[in-house]
């Protein structure tokens, strides 16, 4: 069992926002986010699309006068930890949101002939004003050993050329040392 | 104006710029001098080709006895070059900054080229020159000497040296004036840290080096440790904790980002927590520094840190040090064995160890943990504590909590004397050890020396069942996913040392059994 905990920053506008938690489709929370925190368990199965909706979102719930909001129903997500460890940064920027745009928005934008299109998803997208869902990276089997390969290939370590020896060093190496340590262990 | 030239040597890290180039420098200058920084370390890794430069790491680090006669040649033809840009300086004085005992082989190689080509009076200094003089080659006769420094004066290759802080008595000696620390007086700690000019990195920028994620500097923030740990060497070189002024660090941090765009902060210090007044009004003062101009908020620190009591601290100061900048610590716990710390002089409990990994991984503080196998006291019982932090903490380690673990060599004492406590450890010493391994090289011999004891009063910890306990941890490690720095080196190390006890054709049981040596006695 992994528990996640995912801090927020909300705002109000008639109803705070809710969210769905998904893995693989399943229901796993309903949150209503009028805090900062929330926290909720995952039992991960053999593939894992950790997914949270935002689905309570709709045209009433901005405010405006004269063209300007004043008061937005919103939310942003901040940080995430599982089993009380910060995750870094690349998780969140793994991820993305699917954006439900509401209809007037979609219609009011073909209105301006902008000369992009919408997008359907957006990388790492963490301040969120449309309702829509926030697709985490999948994950297969444990946890902690996919994060550690996913960890170990998103870091940088320069100037390989000038110390070979350098990952040894600096960023610790699970090499078992194999011929080594059987060596060592005929002489004791 | 007068003239120094002050050079850095091989074997260290390309990662930053020398801490003790940059700060005597500044020194220097501050008397009146000329000072200008030569790195030979970084001049050599351009000027030789990528073999030689790997087969001379292997030879400054005593890993082998000579080098190839290619990369001899490269070698001199880099002295050569060197020799032009040094001469185009025209130092009155020459000082060779000697790191660590990794540094005195390519020390000695340095001296011997330039001493007859230049006229310049020459001095040493730094940790590396109190090493064996057995480290070096020509053994036999170097150990008539008591350290490096001591036959590299007698021998004419120096005019002067300094033992300990060199921020006094470097000032003293180019001054002419006689100082503890020259030429074999005893040292005394430097006296007053806020009192010393800021580094400069003028010819030693920190983008010139070979950073592995970002650049950054060596910093020293304190001298000396609170602790009296019965296996460490600090309370000897500095008998007195002293702490620069927090203002002071923050000021060169600024500094540093301003001048020279470095983010990262490495302090030197053995611990950076010594003083928890202190270290609260650092990170503070960092947090005030990152609020103050969003320039400065990627501004982050590592250090060597002590694990706490639960009393002496709170979750608050993790979460100042996360909000200052803190991204690695590097903590020696040493063991998970509550006893075997206690022993050592490390009055905290595995509660507080576990309260240590919580707060940094829920701050997203990387931790390396330095432990040591093979304490004298260490039983059956305390190994399996150590096996058990393994399991423990497991998911730190996957996660990148705890970064990396460090074994270590399996208990390596030279002076056994200063672990000696009645009733725990009575120490026996074979006296013969040394002769059982003349193969070995120069460099090993040193370490082979610190693992021929026995406790009486543990007999069954011998030096076959502590390397035992080492490849156990080792392969504990590796299964359950712990990343270990340097644990290759370490362990061809042992098996260097233990292969040539074997083909010495000496019995290693002889060396390992408490009757053969206590019949020594």
């Amino acid at each position: 069992m992994l528990k996640f905990e995912i801090t927020y920053k909300s705002s109000f506008c008639k109803e705070w926002p809710r969210l769905r938690i998904q893995n693989n489709n399943k229901i796993i929370k309903e949150v209503e986010c009028d805090g900062d925190t929330f926290t909720f368990d995952l039992q991960p199965e053999d593939n894992n699309q950790l997914m949270i909706k935002w689905h309570n979102k709709t045209e009433k719930h901005t405010k405006s006068t004269n063209g300007k909001i004043t008061e937005d129903q919103t939310f942003e997500l901040l940080n995430v930890r599982v089993d009380g460890i910060q995750i870094e940064n690349w998780v969140m920027t793994d991820s993305h949101y699917e954006p439900h745009y509401f209809k007037g928005f979609v219609k009011q934008h073909q209105e301006q002939r902008l000369n992009h299109p919408l997008e359907k998803t957006l990388k790492s997208q963490l301040v969120w004003h449309f309702p829509g869902t926030f697709v985490l990276p999948e994950f297969t089997g444990d946890f902690w050993d996919w994060y550690f390969v996913k960890k170990q290939d998103k870091e940088v370590i320069k100037f390989l050329d000038k110390d070979p020896d350098r990952i040894n060093k600096f960023r610790g190496s699970l090499d078992p040392c194999t011929d080594l340590v059987a060596n060592i262990k005929k002489i004791i | 104006m007068k003239k120094y030239a002050f050079i850095n040597i091989p074997s260290q890290e390309l990662e930053r710029p020398p801490a003790a180039a940059a700060l005597l420098s500044s020194i220097i200058r501050s008397i009146g001098w000329d000072c200008k920084v030569f790195d030979f370390n970084l001049f050599l890794n351009n000027a030789v080709s990528e073999t030689a430069w790997t087969e001379l790491e292997e030879f400054w680090r005593c890993k082998k006895e000579d080098i190839t006669a290619d990369t001899r040649k490269e070698l001199n033809n880099a002295f050569d070059s060197f020799l032009i840009e040094l001469k185009q300086y025209e130092p009155d004085w020459i000082g060779i900054s000697v790191f660590s005992r990794f540094s005195t082989v390519s020390c000695f190689e340095i001296l011997k080229f330039l001493r007859p080509k230049i006229k310049s009076t020459i001095m040493i200094g730094g940790h590396g020159i109190g090493a064996w003089p057995g480290s070096l080659p020509n053994v036999g006769k170097n150990t008539k000497y008591k350290t490096i420094a001591d036959y590299l004066r007698e021998e004419n290759f120096i005019d002067h040296y300094i033992t300990g802080d060199g921020e006094d008595s470097l000032k003293e000696l180019l001054m002419g004036n006689k100082y503890p620390g020259i030429d074999g007086l005893p040292p005394i700690m430097v006296k007053d840290l806020d009192a010393i000019p800021l580094p400069s990195y003028e010819t030693i920028e920190p983008l010139k080096y070979y950073y592995t994620d970002e650049p950054g500097v060596y910093m020293t923030m304190s001298k000396g440790c609170v602790r009296r740990c019965t296996f460490c060497n600090v309370p000897d070189l500095w008998p007195k904790f002293a702490i620069r002024d927090a203002g002071g660090i923050v000021e060169e941090i600024k500094k540093n980002k301003v001048e020279y765009g470095v983010n990262l902060t490495h302090f030197t210090d053995s611990l950076i927590n010594g003083s928890m007044k202190h270290f609260r009004e650092l990170n503070y003062k960092l947090i005030d520094l990152k609020k103050s101009d969003n320039t400065f908020k990627p501004l982050k620190y590592m250090g060597q840190f002590i694990c706490r009591t639960k009393e002496e601290q709170s979750e608050k100061d993790w979460e100042l040090m996360h909000k200052g900048g803190a991204n690695l610590l590097v903590t020696g716990f040493e063991s998970f064995s509550e006893r075997v710390r206690k022993h050592m002089g490390k009055n905290y409990t595995n509660d507080d160890v576990a309260f240590h990994f919580e707060q940094s991984a829920y701050y997203g503080i990387k931790n390396v943990a330095l432990m040591f196998v093979g304490y004298p006291i260490e039983t059956l019982e305390d190994h399996e504590y150590n096996k058990e932090f393994l399991y423990k903490f497991q998911n730190y380690a996957r996660s990148g909590v705890i970064h990396m673990v460090r074994w270590g060599y399996t208990g390596m004492f030279r002076d056994t004397k200063k672990i000696e406590k009645p009733g725990d450890v009575e120490m026996i010493v074979d006296p013969d050890f040394e002769s059982k391994f003349k193969n070995l090289p120069q460099g090993l011999r040193d370490i082979a020396l610190g693992l021929g004891w026995l406790n009486k009063k543990n007999p069954d910890l011998t030096l076959r069942e502590r390397i035992r306990r080492r490849l156990e941890l080792h392969e504990l490690s590796v299964k359950l996913g712990w990343p270990q720095t340097r644990s290759k080196e370490e362990l061809t190390i042992i098996y260097n040392i233990m292969r040539n006890l074997d083909s010495n054709k000496i019995d290693i049981q002889d060396l390992t059994d408490l009757e053969d040596v206590l019949d020594f006695h």
